[in-house]
């Protein structure tokens, strides 16, 4: 069980992280800010470990006693900087339809978490790219010598894939001094767990208990989500950044000006889902280009870049440096893309996959949902929206282009991903969704209808 | 726009919460088989049976592999992936993609070892047994 105490220290260590640089500073309600705190800080801590271990093995410092003094020292200082310096905050007042479906999501939450933990027991390989790519490359990456080898062709690994992930899981192995199972295991669960918690938490803060239980309970009920999250791919956390960097916007625009740290946040998980995976190198590009179309004040522009580029130097030095090369584009010619382009079996094709797949989701849960919907036009929150609208459904097209002029077999290439890069942002489109369900004041039997709206 | 009635919001959440255990019903109801132990990928009886010939290969640098030809694709392939996962951080590569001095031969049956090793301009160092062996390559290193 050597592998615990590492992990342990990486989730501290974001946890810390997020607590000292607090985006939800004078939240409401306390819990959410709480639980927002803790499911960002467990998708930091590994984003900030991985990023310390990748810097160590390139300059030829990967070892354990160095791992360690680096992240020790961070979260000691840390944790006395917090400790001088955390406020505490007053309590929410309750009420009862909330509070249910509360209970029920928890209940529902630990449910499913067993039925996880199984799963994964009875699988610890995960499925086949976890063997094939994630978990064959954090193997190189325990390799002071040879850790390049995650940029060879020869293994299939999809050299050109960040390696946020890979790393954090070598990292930890090497500071558990073998490669056991559990620690994949303990990722693909964790960032399942955290991704339950930013939903939860997040629209707790800018809509309610009510709207945050029930975006907890479609999450909770989507197919695909529940079994990619035992599968030790990168999609889950994916899925984790590009919804915190969403909701970070929105902590942001409720905070006003008042804290920068939620747009700093938000400049993180961009660049930490650029680190994860491909797609989140267009997420990180579209929320710029979005938020830079804003014309946003050059204060504002230089803190989402603050928490960017830091997350983003991993992702550069593999690009530019070890010159992963790319899948998409290799051997393809530019008559034969327009040609694929130009192709309306490819849209056939690719349309029906996506109509196929959108079923597995629970859209009866939302269909009856959307009798509550209740949008409201709030000047705080239109450049969240507009940013979040924008950059959710460019991602969408994204997927759909790259469909149009992948050079895999079409069919082969839609039926092996189309499900999973629907969940990278699925979480986002259910924020979105369950941000214009009505407040818990709605669900009190003492609400009168014309009663003026909180928000 | 108007917010819903308390009524309205009560009996739509009734309605969901009564979707959502029928959703997670079906959930835990479908994903009982993969509840129990299953290798699909045969990763970790591969890594088993080459525990022997892992341990004669040093650490660094890249080792080629073999299997018996006529192997079907995906029997291949996961041979392929099993052995890899296995070797890492050591490079596992396909003799006939990227050729390697020291080799690993993975069988499923009986094979004409001294034939086979002919063939690709191998000798057999050592059979390990259960299919497993090491060869290294004829010529110059």
């Amino acid at each position: 069980m050597s592998e615990l105490l590492p992990f342990a220290l990486a989730l501290l260590t974001g946890f810390l992280l997020v607590a000292v640089f607090d985006p939800c500073a004078g939240a409401a309600p306390r819990w959410a800010a709480s639980l927002f705190r803790l499911s960002l800080g467990a998708v930091a801590g590994p984003g900030f470990s991985s990023t310390v271990y990748f810097a160590l093995l390139t300059v030829g410092l990967a070892r354990p006693w160095t791992i360690l003094t680096v992240e020790i020292s961070c979260a000691g200082a840390l944790a006395v900087f917090w400790m001088r310096h955390r406020s505490s905050q007053a309590a929410s007042p309750v009420r009862i339809v909330p509070a249910i479906l509360t209970g029920i999501f928890l209940c529902g939450l630990v449910l499913a978490g067993g039925r996880l933990v199984q799963i994964s027991m009875a699988n610890p390989v995960g499925e086949w790219d976890a063997t094939a790519i994630w978990n064959l490359r954090a193997r190189f990456l325990t390799d002071q010598q040879n850790w390049r080898f995650v940029v060879s062709p020869f293994p299939a690994t999809r050299p050109e894939y960040p390696l946020l992930i890979s790393s954090f899981i070598a990292r930890t192995w090497k500071l558990a001094g073998a490669y056991p199972a559990l620690v994949p295991i303990l990722t693909s669960l964790t960032f399942w767990a955290a991704l339950q918690g930013l939903m939860v938490s997040a629209l707790a803060m800018i809509r309610g208990t009510a709207a945050a239980m029930f975006g907890g309970l479609i999450l909770l009920s989507t197919a695909p989500l529940f079994f990619w999250a035992t599968a030790q791919y990168a999609d889950i956390p994916l899925a984790c950044y590009f919804m915190a960097a969403l909701a970070l916007l929105f902590i942001d625009a409720r905070a006003g000006m008042r804290s920068p740290w939620a747009l700093v946040w938000a400049g993180v998980c961009s660049g930490l889902a650029a680190g994860t995976k491909n797609e989140g190198e267009v997420f990180a590009l579209i929320l710029t280009f979005v938020f830079l179309l804003q014309r946003p004040p050059w204060r504002r522009a230089k803190l989402m870049f603050a928490g960017m580029l830091p997350a983003l130097l991993p992702l550069v030095f593999l690009k530019l440096l070890l010159l992963a090369p790319s899948q998409l584009f290799a051997g393809q010619t530019v008559a034969g893309v327009l040609a694929k382009i130009g192709d309306p079996g490819r849209y056939h094709l690719i349309g029906k996959s996506l109509v196929d797949r959108v079923t597995d989701y629970p859209l009866s849960l939302m269909a009856v949902l959307t009798l509550l919907l209740n949008p409201q036009w709030d000047k705080r929150y239109r450049s969240a929206v507009w940013i979040s609208s924008i950059t959710s459904g460019g991602m969408l097209l994204s997927y759909l282009a790259v469909y149009m002029i992948t050079p895999l077999d079409l069919p082969w290439h839609l039926s092996t991903s189309m499900d999973r890069v629907l969940i990278q942002i699925w979480p986002c489109l259910v924020l979105l969704f369950c941000r214009l369900l009505p407040e818990d004041a709605v669900f009190d039997w003492r609400f009168r209808t014309n009663a003026p709206s909180r928000s | 726009m108007t917010a819903p009635t308390p009524r309205l919001a009560v009996a739509v959440s009734a309605v969901v919460v009564v979707l959502y255990l029928s959703n997670i019903g079906n959930l835990y109801q479908q994903s009982k088989a993969r509840a129990v132990f299953g290798d699909p990928y045969g990763v970790l009886a591969q890594d088993a049976r080459l525990q022997g010939v892992i341990s004669s290969v040093a650490l660094g640098g890249a080792v080629g592999y073999l299997n018996e030809p006529n192997l079907d694709a995906f029997t291949g392939a996961k041979k392929l992936l099993g052995a890899q996962y296995a070797f890492a951080p050591r490079m596992l590569v396909r003799q006939e993609q990227s050729p390697q001095q020291q080799v690993i031969g993975d069988f499923s049956g009986p094979v004409n070892l001294e034939g086979f090793a002919r063939m690709y301009g191998l000798r057999v160092v050592r059979d390990f047994g259960n299919g497993i062996v090491l060869f290294q390559r004829n010529g110059p290193q």
